[in-house]
């Protein structure tokens, strides 16, 4: 019996083929609909020779097309690739070489932003575009296809040779050498989360699951796929409609969605702005969170607006799926941070000391996860994997695999975790991870700086605001406004420091590094008269 | 500079920066081009805030008065005359 993500689409529909599956601003799909577009573009896959081992590239807004998409990636066998539509180009370009993506859908106008860059990416052979275009000049070694051309392609199932322990997606994080990472995920690691995702929040065909993460968020996979292993329907926010709370706070409302699923910085914009009281939301049982912690004093206002739907704190870093929940009790009462909660069926977490022993309950370690959903890896680069998906310390008679997060936790009386901060210099911000050091690659790469660092600020609304203190070489000239104007050609906007200050010299420590400690309480105790 | 110009300039530096060929003018759909994501509509508004004043209030916070940098200054104009 094969154990593959595709199939939650094609069962989905010989069970119950007229039932909704995807909704998308007026339009509907059902599962049987779902299944064959995506059948037919895993054909039409098939022709331009992507088949297991392959990648193809998901460089598009979030619509049915792109869930269509997905799924015949799938199908035929590859692993799907999504890349942030809001990213700049430069960046989109380096993640289609990094995994030498062969085949890449887009739209016209994303097709436009990349032209200069397809030149270079040797290993892509095929472009689809979503909508008709007759304007994109590539390579001769570049094929364009149009999406009309799909319906040619028969429905009869693709051939399938992958197995469960096969690369499924991709998901590209931010990494502290200067470079965005692949975490390679496999079916088997997907499923198992979705299916548990499935049993612990009672999933049903009645439901109707918001998809507000993008789809480069691994918060898509419980959206897209804990819908459709449920037989529910995943109703995508339309990208315009996403920034504005107020709008969002309607859109849930008329969608009638039951279970919403967002980072905690999504849901503190509607609670705070998004005039939440014109609607009693009665539709709306269940409300997840993940990617970041959940500040009180705004989890405490989202509880009184929605006072009948149950509250999830879920952890875990893209590398294991979700890996730990909590369920919020109300009332929250007097805690000081929200728990992570305890281990997820079929998943364990331990934390161990800086010595490598197991700790008990009081102490604090960091937090090691091993099980199914755990990735195969960071592609292409073995020795990160190996940092980061070591032996089991703690199982000597033979070689396990557990996943060292970084996270350091405290281990609770009742054997819940409770997270404490990181061991690097990884930030979250807006639910996203950030490397300073890749932001701070960036800007080394300017060639008027000499030094930089970057800090980040806590903030209760965003996780975290970046900010940056440059010493500039002597006899140049660069503002604040042209450093962040450069760091926007090449980092995601979540990535951008918000303020950048220069200095003559930056603070050094003892051991003649940058002094972050310095630097992150000089922005903490005077940001409001830092110009920026 | 009139607003209008303001607006205009900064969408183009801050919103448009690495987008090609793309210039913007008063009309230009900056949501359908994918220039207004949740950060970008803060950036905005802190950028109306700054040069205005005027703070966005939540129930004017909609896709219809970010759409185009016309409809900012209409907006902006209209909560001038009824603060």
């Amino acid at each position: 019996m094969s154990y593959l993500l595709w199939q939650v689409v094609s069962e989905g529909a010989s069970r119950h083929p007229t039932r909704a599956a995807v909704s998308w601003r007026d339009l509907v799909l059902s599962y049987a609909e779902l299944d064959e577009a995506s059948t037919r573009l895993a054909h039409s896959l098939a022709q331009a020779g992507i088949g297991p081992g392959a990648r193809v590239g998901l460089y598009l807004p979030k619509s049915h097309k792109a869930v269509i998409s997905m799924i015949a990636a799938l199908k035929a066998g590859a692993a799907y690739v999504p890349i942030d539509p809001h990213a700049p180009a430069s960046r989109a370009a380096y993640i289609l070489r990094d995994c030498a993506v062969r085949v890449l859908v887009t739209t016209p106008e994303l097709a436009a932003q990349l032209e200069p860059e397809i030149p270079a990416l040797d290993a892509l052979q095929t472009i689809y575009l979503t909508e008709c275009s007759q304007t994109l000049s590539s390579p001769d070694s570049v094929s364009v296809r149009q999406w009309s051309e799909l319906a040619a392609f028969p429905a009869t199932p693709v051939e399938s040779r992958t197995i469960e322990s096969d690369p499924a997606y991709l998901l590209y994080t931010s990494g502290s050498t200067g470079r965005p990472k692949g975490v390679v995920l496999t079916h088997r690691n997907a499923l198992t989360f979705v299916d548990w995702a499935v049993a612990a929040f009672r999933l049903e065909p009645d439901d109707r699951m918001s998809s507000h993460a993008p789809l480069h968020s691994d918060l898509s996979i419980f959206d897209v796929f804990g819908a459709l292993r449920a037989g529910a329907c995943v109703a995508l926010v339309p990208e315009d409609i996403s920034p504005f709370p107020g709008t969002l706070a309607e859109w849930i409302h008329r969608e009638r969605i039951t279970v919403w699923y967002s980072v905690p910085s999504a849901l503190i914009r509607l609670s705070v702005h998004g005039r939440l009281e014109r609607w009693t939301f009665d539709t709306l049982r269940a409300v997840l969170f993940a990617g970041e912690v959940f500040a009180l004093k705004h989890l405490r206002q989202l509880m009184d607006q929605l006072p009948h739907a149950e509250l999830y704190n879920l952890y875990g870093p893209t590398e294991t799926n979700v890996c730990t929940y909590h369920r919020v009790t109300r009332p929250l009462g007097d805690i000081s941070s929200l728990s992570i909660g305890r281990a997820c069926e079929n998943t364990e977490v331990f934390a161990l000391d800086e010595g490598g022993a197991p700790i008990e309950a009081g102490q604090e370690g960091e937090l090691f996860v091993r099980g199914p959903t755990v990735m195969a890896g960071y592609w292409g680069d073995q020795s990160k994997t190996e940092m980061a998906l070591g032996r089991n310390p703690l199982q000597p008679a033979y070689s396990e695999l557990a996943y060292r997060t970084g996270d350091i936790v405290r281990l609770e009386q009742d054997g819940t975790y409770t997270f404490l901060g990181r061991r690097d210099h990884m930030v979250k911000s807006r639910g996203y991870r950030i490397e300073l050091g890749e932001v701070e690659h960036v800007l080394h790469a300017h060639d008027a700086v000499r030094e930089a660092v970057v800090v980040a600020t806590p903030d209760d609304e965003i996780g975290a605001r970046l900010s940056a203190v440059v010493a500039a070489h002597e006899a140049t000239t660069v503002s604040a406004r042209a450093l962040q104007a450069f760091c926007a050609t090449r980092l995601p906007r979540h990535m951008v420091p918000e303020t950048i200050v220069f200095r003559d010299a930056l603070p050094l420590t003892s051991t003649g590094k940058a002094d972050r400690i310095a630097l992150t309480a000089m922005f903490a105790n005077s940001l409001e008269h830092v110009g920026s | 500079m009139t607003i209008k110009a303001q607006l205009s300039t900064f969408v183009q530096e801050t919103l448009a920066n690495g987008v090609r060929d793309l210039r913007i003018d008063e009309d230009t759909r900056l949501i359908e081009h994918g220039l207004i994501d949740s950060i970008g509509l803060m950036e905005l508004m802190d950028f109306i805030e700054q040069e205005t004043g005027i703070r966005v209030p939540d129930e004017e916070v909609h896709p219809g008065n970010f759409q185009t940098v016309a409809n900012m200054e209409a907006m902006i104009e209209r909560l001038r005359r009824e603060p």
